[in-house]
């Protein structure tokens, strides 16, 4: 088996299922995801909510959760059959950066420290250690004197920032990033977003986003996953799905989202025919969807290209008749 | 009690804890009928001044000021008295929903034994549970589950339930959809106002979020390092005065700032 080309660094999945054990065999996947492709200068968000496989599609696509079916692969191989060289070179190349940030630094260890050892880990020279700390603070926006601290004594915004440098330390290619700023302050978060994107376009990063705010997706991601219960129920541009979504699930994401100078949206109520919709065999969001039909959306649904657009698809029977969805109506 | 004074009001309220002062309120009120919104960020004191009012504040805090609800200076009233008001006329809805129910107590049975102890005939309690429920449009099995068997929207259609069962005139929601998906957020923000034209409820918000309360309220305070910085209706969010509030709203996620081409 040869080795894959030096500088292929594309993590893909492909007809990727996970199931968690003791689900039974009917019971639908917790993700089902026919595709999805990350490289360096791509930046892809998945979007949905609790329970719908966002973070699970994280975990396969880090290896740390076995696909059921399907495949992840780096570099042409499948990450359970990646080996000595080339496995340090996927730990390297792919570094998730976690929601929790109490969590991902050690507590008894010091900033610095912790960096130091991604460094290390990267395959940096010990010596150049202390020289790579502050270059690395320096580009996350952290004063030098942050290295001597323990995760405790920073701000969560500063311990957000001290947890990517940490990543970068590696030298990675692909940041997975799973609600980085969630449960930060909206002005630490906007710095956080600003400092996520400079590092992408400064060293040609891949990114996959998980997040349940499109307005954190909107900044950060070209390429948007809407994903529904496990489905992906919507894919495209983020600019098309935000202006003109075709699943009614986008269409609620957005309304749902407060803006500023913008009254609120009440959320729309499911349509007469909803309750009628089986949701174990067809469309899982038919329960909660204004637009449900008893006969369209019973039947199993699937993900088909928008005026014959590969990059556009949308899961939903009654989208051609339903055209663009207007969100804010 | 005279109709038209609020319902809620704060005069010179000033928190200190250990010599530092960190709430110092002139003043803040809530009408009845009111949606008010309080917001501010992390430490800036939002969630002390929320505990005054319940008289919760931390055994260690100094304070002074006056706080009146519906014509009574809660400051400094007996505790029985004090459990009069907190968790029945003013009710509660934290961010934390499922550790504010009892996680060994069926959701249903927890609302019934909040009844109870606020002394609700057992005459009236059925008929306020299936009215609360109704109001909040809760299905009724529900009640059957344990707080660990309820997503985090029904837990706290289960917390403003009781609220509503126990007829509360104030509501105070602290960060009441911050930890929930954007839209059950949206479902729990139209309760809010829904429980306000149909029950009258008077409604203090106090939130991070600055946008959510912007499309709430009937009025938002800015609060920053303790104090009150601006104050207006929603429209006070396009003409921001305060460097606190303009630095606020220039960072809440737009979807206008959207990466990528024109489709």
């Amino acid at each position: 088996m040869s080795g894959p080309p030096p500088g292929d660094i594309r993590l893909v999945a492909r007809a990727l299922e996970v199931r968690y054990p003791g689900t039974a065999r009917a019971v639908r996947p917790a993700l089902a995801l026919d595709e999805l492709e990350l490289a360096p200068g791509r930046s892809v968000a998945l979007v949905g909510e609790s329970g719908s496989g966002k973070t699970t599609a994280l975990r396969a696509l880090l290896g740390v959760v076995r696909p059921s079916a399907g495949s992840v692969e780096f570099g042409g191989v499948a990450l359970e059959r990646l080996r000595g060289k080339r496995a340090r070179a996927f730990r390297k190349a792919v570094q998730p950066i976690q929601q929790d940030t109490d969590g991902a630094l050690d507590p008894r260890q010091s900033i610095g420290a912790a960096i130091a050892e991604g460094h290390r880990a990267g395959g940096g020279a010990p010596k150049d250690a202390s020289a790579v700390v502050e270059h690395l603070l320096d580009e996350v926006g952290l004063p030098a004197s942050v290295a001597r601290r323990h995760p405790h004594e920073v701000s969560g915004g500063q311990r957000q920032r001290a947890v990517i440098a940490r990543a970068l330390a590696v030298d990675p290619r692909l940041l997975l990033l799973d609600e980085p700023t969630s449960g930060l302050d909206a002005t630490v978060q906007i710095r956080i977003l600003e400092l996520i994107e400079r590092l992408r376009v400064q060293r040609g990063l891949g990114l996959l986003l998980v997040s349940h705010n499109l307005g954190v997706v909107a900044r950060l991601c070209t390429e948007t996953v809407v994903l529904y219960r496990g489905e992906v129920v919507e894919r495209g541009l983020t600019r098309a799905l935000l202006e003109a979504p075709r699943h009614p699930y986008t269409a609620a994401l957005r309304r749902s989202v407060p803006e500023i100078g913008v009254p609120f949206r009440a959320p729309r109520d499911p349509s007469p025919d909803a309750a009628e919709v089986d949701t174990l065999v067809g469309c899982r969001f038919a329960s909660r969807c204004p637009h449900a039909t008893a006969s369209a959306c019973g039947a199993a649904q699937v993900l088909a290209a928008v005026n014959g657009d590969r990059a556009r698809l949308v899961r939903c029977a009654r989208f051609p008749e339903l055209g663009v969805l207007d969100p804010l109506a | 009690m005279n109709p038209d004074a609020p319902l809620l009001s704060i005069r010179d309220l000033v928190i200190e804890i250990r010599g530092r002062r960190l709430v110092d309120v002139a003043e803040l009120s809530v009408d009845r009928g009111q949606i008010v919104g309080l917001v501010g960020e992390s430490g800036a004191g939002k969630s002390l001044l929320l505990s005054s009012i319940l008289g919760l504040l931390p055994a260690d805090a100094t304070v002074r000021g006056s706080i009146i609800f519906d014509g009574v200076e809660l400051r400094g009233v007996s505790e029985r008295l004090l459990r009069e008001v907190r968790g029945r006329r003013i009710a509660v809805v934290l961010q934390a929903a499922r550790a504010a129910l009892t996680p060994t107590l069926r959701a249903g049975t927890w609302i019934e034994r909040a009844l109870v102890l606020h002394r609700v005939p057992a005459a009236e309690r059925r008929s306020r549970i299936a009215h609360a429920l109704d109001a909040v449009r809760l299905d009724p099995a529900l009640l059957r589950r344990y707080p660990h068997q309820l997503s985090g929207g029904e837990a706290q259609r289960v917390a403003i339930a009781l609220a509503v069962a126990l007829h509360a005139e104030l509501l105070l929601a602290d960060e009441a959809t911050s930890a929930l998906d954007v839209t059950v957020q949206a479902e729990v923000a139209e309760l809010f106002r829904e429980l306000r034209l149909t029950e009258g409820t008077s409604i203090l918000i106090v939130s991070h979020d600055l946008a959510l309360v912007a499309g709430l309220a009937d009025r938002i305070d800015i609060i920053a390092d303790g104090s009150i910085v601006e104050r207006g209706g929603p429209s006070v969010l396009s003409k921001p005065q305060h460097r606190v509030t303009r630095e606020m709203v220039a960072a809440n996620p737009t979807l206008e700032r959207v990466q990528g081409v024109a489709p």
